[in-house]
This record gives C-alpha cells, structure tokens and sequence, in this order.
C-alpha cells in the first residue's frame, strides 16, 4: 500500500477509536493547562515568538558561517565534527566509529534526527544493542512501535498499557500499575546499561555558534548518563539547529521547555563544549558530533518555505492540531508527525507524502501556538502548490479545477453550469442520501447535505432589480 | 534501509562529505537573504524577572519550592554541619564527592565513605553525590554545575544530590548566568542548568520524580553574614 | 411593501445618532462579493446580506461579472488557475469603494492570499494592493467601517458563536460579530468550550478525509450542544454547512444561522 493510502486509512480508524481520542484528550488538557500558564510567566510572550523568529531568521541566513564558527570552536577542544549529505552517510559514519571501539551496547537519548536516519535499526543490523532509555522512547521500543509525539513517545498509551508490557517483559507485577512504579522499574532495568555501554548517542536542541557548544534538553536525566559514562559519545543533529550566541539560549530554553510542555525550563539544561579534559574523572574520551543534511538543503533553497527550517520541535503544533488530535500521531507514519512533519516531510522525502499537506483543513492553530512563529498552515498550502504544478495530483482533483476554472472564466457560463448542476442535484431522491447511489455521497456519507436551492442569488438580484418592487438608484446619497 | 545502502555510502569520504553538505547550503543561500543579525536577546524583558535585592532570593525559593528543590538555608558552619548530618543520616552506602576544600570540611565525619573526584568516577553504587556549585539562578530556581564540580556523574547517578552554595552566588537571570557560562568552558567541558530533581511526565503526563537521575535534590544554601 | 423605502432611521433612534454625527463616516457604495458557494448553495445569506446592509443605508450593486475567487483551486494548490480566477476578480471589483462579502474565508483570500498569488507580475500585484484592502468582511464592515454595533435587532434566543478559522486567524476578527450579537434585545451570547476549534470543515479536506472531517465537526456538535443553545452563528457558510450537516443527523435541536441571517431575522 502506498504511503498516502496508508495514511487514509490508518486516520479513518483512529477518528474512529474512541478510547484512543479520549486518552489523547486528557493528556492534551493537562499540557494546555501546563503551557497556558508557562506562557504566563513570561512579560510578553508575542514579544519573545518574535525575538526568537529574528534570531532563527538570522541563524539561517547564515547557516554556513554559523556552522563554520561551530565546527571552529568545538573542535579546538578536542571534539570530532562530521558532515552527512544524508541519511546513509550519518549511518556509515556512526557505525564506523562503533565498529572502530568495538561496541557491542549502544545507550541512546531522545533524538527524533535518529529516528529520521533509522540508526537503531542500522545498529541492530550491525549486530550492536542500542537502548532508547527516555521514559516514553524506551516504552514504545519496547512496544516495537516508532514514537508516537516528537516530544510525548507514549502520548497514546495509559498506565494500564504499559503496566501489561511491562509485566510481559520485565517481569513487574501485573498490578503494579502505578506511575511510581513503572518509572522505578524502567530505571532499575535501565541502569545496568548505561554503566556498559561502549557509545552514549543524544540529539541535540542547539548548536551554539559563538562558543560551539552542544546543548541538550531534558527532564529525565538519562541525556546526561548518556554522555557522562560511556567512553564515546555521539551527538547525531540535523543542520538547522544552529543559534548564533550562547546568550540566545536565555530566550530559546524557556521558550521551548514552555511551548513543549509548559514548563519554565526544563529540568536538565546541558551544554557540551567537548569530550572529558584530563583533570576531570569522567565523560566521554571521544566527543563525535554528525550534522545532518538529508534534504535540510534543498528546504533551504527555498526562499518562501526555509522558514520550516526554524522549527526548534517543541510539538506544540502537533498539541494543538484538531486533525492530529483526532488521528494521532503513528496515522502519518513519518518522522515527524502533526503539521510541520505534514508540511516538511513532501519536501524532505519527496511526492509520495505529497497527501499529508491535504490531510489538513488549514485552520492555522498550529501557526498560532509556534513559539518561533513559522506559518505553518501557510506553508502546507505552499507544498501544495508543488505538488499541483508537477502535476502530481490525481485526475479527478485536476478534472475539477479545470472545470471550475473553465466555468470562471466567464459569468454566463458559471451560471449555467451552476443551474444545472442544481437542476441534477434537485432530482436527487431522498432515499439515496448517503448511499453508494448518492451523487453526493463524499458529502453525505458523513453529514447532511442541504437541498439545492431553486435560484442562486445572482438570478434573484436580477429578477429582483428588474421586479416591479425595485427601488429608484439613488444618486443623492 | 538494507545494508547495501549502508556499504555503499561507506566509503565517503570526510572532506568530500563536508564540502558537499556546505557547498549545498552555499548555493542554497545565494543570493544571501536579508537577515539582520538579531541583536543578543533582551532576555530580561522577556521572561518574569524578580526585583534586585533581597526580592531575589525570594523568587529563588518559591521558583525552588515550585521545581522540589529541597532548600536547606544555613548561617553559620556549625548549622551546615547539622544540616547535612541530617539529611546524610538515613543513607545507606557510598558517597561521591567534588574534591574542594569545603566538602572535604563538611564531609569529614563520612570521609571513609566518599570517594573524591580527584581519585575517580562515580560509580553506581554510589548513594549520594556532592558537589559545589557554579551559580545560583533566581530567575527559575535553577544550579548550575559543570564538570570542573567534581565531573558529570557525580551530579546525575546518585539518588540524592545535595549541592553546596552560598547566597552571593544567585545570579537574578538565566541571561546574566550564561553570558558569565561562556569562558567556563575553557576550564570545564559540560555544564549543566538544574532545575529540580530528575523528572518524567512520559506516563499519561503523571509527574514522577527520579527518572534517571536524582530523586532528591537539596541545596544547602549559606546565607552571607 | 418595498422594505428599502422604509428608512431605518425613522425606525431606529440610534442608527439616527449615528448618521448625524458621524457624517464623515456616511454608508459608502457597496459592491457585493457574493462567493460562489453563497450564489449557488446558500443564496439566502445573499439575500439576508443585502436586507441587512440596505436597513443600514448602504447603496449596493452586485457585479454581475463575479464568478468565483479562486480559493478552492489556490487551496487544492492550483496556483496558475487561481491566478486567473483572481485576475478575473480584480478586474470584477475594479475601482469599487466597498466590497463586501459575507465569508471570513473568501475575505480572506482576497486580502491575504492575493498578494502572495499576484506576486512576479507588477500590474496585477498594483491590481490587488489597490482592490484587496477594500474586500471586508461583514461583520468587520458593519462594525469597523460603518462603526454600527446597534441595528435595533430583536431575537430571543440563547446562541453561541462559532470562529472560522480564516476570519479568526488571518483576518483576526474575533470580536466584531460578537459586538453586533450583544446589542441584539433578547439575545443570550454563549461562549462555547473551544469556540476557536476548527469545525473540520477545510474544502476538499472535509471530502478526502471525510471521517477525519465528521470527527472533528463532531466534536464542534458536542460542545454546542453541551452549552445549551438554540443557535450558532458564524460568518462563514461554509463552517455553517459543515456544523449543520452533523447536526442535522443528531436528535438534538442546535441550529445553525449566519450572523447575516440572524440579524436579518431580528429585524423583521
């Protein structure tokens, strides 16, 4: 099946699921309440989206310069930068580097730039263990399912799920369902292997131009155990992630610890300017920094859609999306999921995503809640656009744009068209509502329709101007 | 994915790799846009400030209180002393310390049970971690540490993580914080902005304390005379 | 009876107020942007417009040129025929003073999108920077260009407003169809929970996605029929058609009336 019928049908069935809407909901009204008064604590709060746009919009106009600068300064204290034109590259480098330590157990922290390249995967082929060993990442590893919310993995899950799965897998007690104890008994089962493992791999929030740092964002910790013990570490990072100052994190931590779950900042805010110096007693010998292009370029080469570069992944367009909210996050079965993996995956892999820019109504909350201001909604409509002129969309949609543009052209003969059309549509007979005989039936099947009316307004002004009840034009006003 | 792609791309080269990624963004950015360097971000403005002054300490307490930052105030060594041996009491096993002066003085009564970061790592067996710290932010009640406070386990795998700190060292943002961070890093090679002990929401958006890291974090904070 | 001839001055003691002392501001000219979809499917919104707009003193014309303004083909991502959809419409409305339009959506394309359309062709971008800022809204016309709140309406009824996602978030009016509802005598205004919700409705999105569609008007249904009201009201017919397709299907009695329509009624 290909991706875009996939979608639609894996979309139909979860507006369908009403357990799964109600689990979505009462997790989102806990994060609007959370963020409604994170957005609280700051002065102004439009004031900071713009701020944090310019400086995005700086970042990216330079990207190249603020990379250099990057590489430049993190290098000079002993860390190793690579460059990946794509997914396969920042494999082959990763695995080069495991199989040149020899490791056999990979520790791995929350990185959707991971999930992108599918390292876990190349790692398993590789024969090498790799853990995720966020909370919510390390639940649907263990699930055998990709991340459900780029910032909330387990989103779709209740206690009860995860209870069950652990109790089938780690051997917990299959009542032991409280929050406490999964957490409790995650950490026992996790902390073996952070000790043994020969490669920590993390995402990264930012790049820091002017001191080349890393920074990285967290609440749990194992982001830090990640690059504290094992004696390599890998940072995997797309290009764009790029802030010019250090001092730009002042703005950009709050802001997306608030957008992405309401918090002030997030618990561990972490900055790595390179691999352990001889007079500390640990860290990674090895500090091994990938950045990612994988069609980050080519988004770029556009001048009206490298904005979607910006995006920082708080998921707050994904918290606020009504189409999200009702098909969740695996229907897409992308990456990034939610409007902007809806507005960047046809760009970054291609036509055969071109559906998830029309799988939206368009509505602009996702723009509304982007703490870095990307108008998200106005860039689906964009890559629509892409799709349109290559002519990629189906014969049907063609057929009636043509048509519709054809009866346009000229008022008469939209009239008529019109006439017709309602003429057809009056005969239709009550039975067939919603039926397969239903002429209407795309409509209809899940709503009513209203009847046709006898005459369109046009014909009723006229009728109505030429009527014996018109009134004089009144030039005197 | 097949492992085929993988062999294939193997065998490119780094430099190569470099140009090509930047080559591509070169040409992606011609002509340049027009993006005025945005100037350093007036983050004061931006986010809740507290008043200089005692207000800062204030707002460094109830931004504490907020995250679970437990926040033991102290006047003197002796209430120090106290304090600690309260809070070290119950511990079972091991503790790992930052090697300076002050803990080496505080720890004293414990010293056959803490390994010093000047002999080694923290290990997991370790059941509280002792460090300095960096700078106090009173902003988001946040600590700041970096690897020169005893390394970056000693901070993170201990169930219990009691920073040391003294009042003077409150900074009143997070932007007046990092713009002093940046020359730390020629001595240190990772710091850390705490806020709270280790935390995770990943479960129906249930807060949960001690994710991976420390399930307690206390600050004993001495007070200037 | 001709209803036109009826001032709604000797009617209406505020309207008088406000004509006297605001002389500057007096009823312009009004071209009717009548979508296509209002001409075709809904032509009562038209009708109701026009009553509205003549009790406030408007002079109004309706270009019979007027086909469609191209967003269905703009949105679906058929930029070239919008382009011409949109020529089309600009020299439609050429050198008019006031057009007004009952849909927050097709409003919005005229003065949001157009320029983007436009842009590469100097004459018609010159064509829309003159034509686009003139396109208003109803509600926003009414209370922002003609700065009537008041119309002397009357309609007895508990009514909830609905926010078109085009009107909310690229026109941002949010307030103005608000202001002209609290003026109406017996009417109870009834903020309904997540009043800015998409209703699903989106064009073509409500056909390809038509579960997703329904799902998420089901739960616009849900939150009105919770709050108890008779009516919602909205500016945009397309949002009513997808609200009231679902609730026609349902037991309950909410109804759904343009704002245009509703005023209309409370006038008569």
């Amino acid at each position: 099946m290909n991706p875009a019928s996939r979608f639609a049908r894996a979309a139909a069935s979860a507006a369908g699921d009403a357990e799964l809407a109600a689990i979505l909901r009462r997790n989102l009204a806990t994060y609007d309440q959370a963020v409604a008064a994170g957005r609280g604590r700051f002065l102004d709060w439009e004031a900071a989206r713009r701020r944090a746009q310019a400086v995005k919009r700086d970042a990216i106009a330079h990207l190249d310069r603020y990379l250099e600068e990057f590489e430049r300064r993190i290098t000079a204290r002993g860390a190793v930068v690579h460059w990946a034109a794509d997914a396969a590259a920042a494999r082959a480098v990763i695995l080069a580097l495991a199989a040149r330590h020899g490791v056999r157990q990979v520790v791995k922290s929350k990185s959707m730039v991971s999930e992108e390249i599918h390292l876990r995967e190349a790692f398993e082929q590789a024969g090498i263990a790799a853990l995720e060993t966020d909370l919510g990442e390390y639940i649907v590893q263990l699930r055998n399912e990709p991340p459900y919310h780029i910032v909330t993995p387990a989103m779709h899950l209740r206690r009860e799920h995860i209870a069950a799965l652990f109790h089938q897998r780690l051997g917990t007690p299959a009542s032991e369902t409280s929050p406490e104890a999964l957490v409790r008994a995650a950490r026992r089962e996790m902390r073996q292997r952070f000790v043994s493992a020969g490669m920590g791999v993390t995402g990264a929030n930012f790049l820091i131009a002017d001191h080349g740092l890393v920074a990285i964002t967290e609440n749990e910790g194992n982001a830090r155990l990640c690059y504290s013990l094992p004696p390599v570490q890998v940072v995997l990072t797309g290009i764009e992630k790029l802030l010019p100052r250090l001092d730009d994190l002042a703005l950009f931590w709050p802001l997306l610890a608030t957008a992405g779950t309401g918090q002030p900042i997030t618990c561990y805010s972490s900055l790595l300017g390179g691999p352990r110096r001889e007079n500390e007693p640990d860290g990674p010998r090895e500090l091994h920094i990938v950045l990612l292009d994988n069609g980050r370029s080519r988004v770029l080469a556009d001048a009206a859609q490298r904005e979607l570069l910006h995006c920082i992944r708080c998921g707050a367009c994904l918290n606020a999306c009504p189409v999200f909210q009702t098909v969740g996050g695996h229907a897409y079965a992308t990456t990034y999921p939610g409007p902007i993996g809806a507005a960047l995956t046809p760009l970054l892999r291609g036509p055969a995503y071109d559906h998830l820019a029309y799988a939206t109504s368009l509505c602009g909350a996702c723009a509304e809640v982007c703490p870095v201001r990307i108008e998200i909604h106005h860039q689906l409509l964009r890559d629509r656009g892409h799709a349109a002129a290559a002519r990629r969309r189906g014969w049907s949609e063609r057929l009636e744009i043509a048509a519709l543009a054809w009866a346009a052209a000229r008022p008469r003969r939209f009239e008529r068209a019109g006439r017709w059309a309602r003429a057809l549509l009056r005969r239709r007979p009550d039975a067939v509502d919603g039926t397969r005989l239903d002429l209407l039936r795309p409509w209809t099947r899940y709503r009513q329709a209203p009847p046709p009316p006898p005459q369109a307004f046009r014909e009723w002004w006229r009728r109505r101007a030429a009527g014996p009840a018109a009134p004089p034009p009144e030039k005197n006003a | 994915m097949s492992r085929r792609e993988y062999e294939t791309r193997a065998a490119v080269h780094p430099a190569r790799e470099r140009e090509r990624v930047l080559d591509a963004i070169r040409a992606a950015l011609r002509p340049r846009p027009e993006a005025p360097a945005a100037a350093a971000a007036p983050a004061d403005a931006l986010c809740a400030l507290p008043a200089p002054g005692d207000a800062a300490l204030r707002r460094f307490l109830a931004e504490c209180a907020a995250n679970c930052t437990e926040v033991i105030l102290v006047r003197s060594p002796a209430e120090a002393d106290t304090a600690l041996a309260q809070i070290l009491a119950p511990v079972e096993g091991g503790f790992y310390a930052q090697d300076a002066p002050e803990l080496r003085r505080l720890l004293a009564p414990w010293a056959g049970r803490t390994l010093w970061s000047n002999a080694g790592a923290c290990d997991a067996e370790r059941a509280a971690g002792l460090t300095l710290a960096e700078a106090l932010i009173a902003q988001t009640g946040s600590i700041v540490v970096s690897a020169a406070c005893g390394g970056r386990a000693g901070s993170v795998l201990p169930d219990l993580h009691i920073v040391v700190a003294r009042a003077s060292q409150l900074a009143p943002s997070l932007a007046a914080t990092l713009s002093a961070l940046g020359p730390a890093f020629e001595r240190a090679s990772m710091a850390c902005v705490i806020t709270g002990p280790s935390r995770t929401a990943d479960i129906e958006k249930l807060l949960v304390l001690g994710a991976h890291g420390p399930r307690r974090l206390v600050l004993l904070l001495r007070l200037d005379a | 009876m001709d209803r036109r001839r009826r001032s709604p001055l000797r009617r209406n003691p505020r309207l008088v107020l406000w004509t006297s002392v605001n002389d500057a501001t007096r009823a312009p000219e009004v071209a009717l942007f009548i979508p296509c979809f209002v001409d075709q499917v809904t032509p009562e919104i038209g009708r109701d417009l026009v009553s509205v707009l003549e009790r406030l003193g408007c002079r109004l014309r309706f270009p019979e040129g007027q086909t469609c303004c191209g967003q269905p083909a703009f949105n679906a991502g058929y930029r070239s025929q919008a382009r011409a959809m949109m020529r089309h419409f600009l020299d439609v409305f050429d050198g008019a003073e006031a057009i007004v339009c009952p849909s927050g959506s097709c409003t919005a394309m005229a003065r949001r999108f157009y320029a983007e359309l436009a842009a590469g062709e100097a004459k018609l971008e010159e064509q829309a920077r003159q034509v686009c800022p003139r396109v208003y809204e109803f509600s926003e016309f009414v209370v922002r260009r003609l700065g009537v709140v008041d119309l002397g309406a009357k309609f007895p009824h508990r009514v909830a407003v609905h926010d078109g996602c085009h009107m909310l978030r690229e026109l941002r009016l949010k307030q103005e169809p608000r202001e002209l509802l609290r003026r109406v005598e017996g009417l109870e205004l009834v903020e309904i929970e997540d009043a800015e919700r998409c209703c699903g409705f989106g064009g073509s999105f409500s056909i390809a996605y038509g579960m997703v569609s329904e799902a998420m008007a089901a739960r616009k249904a849900d939150a009105l029929e919770a709050s108890g009201v008779e009516y919602v009201a909205a500016c945009d017919p397309s949002c009513l058609l997808q609200i009231g397709g679902v609730l026609a299907r349902r037991p309950g009695r909410v109804r759904t009336l343009h704002l245009a329509s509703l005023l209309a009624r409370g006038l008569e």
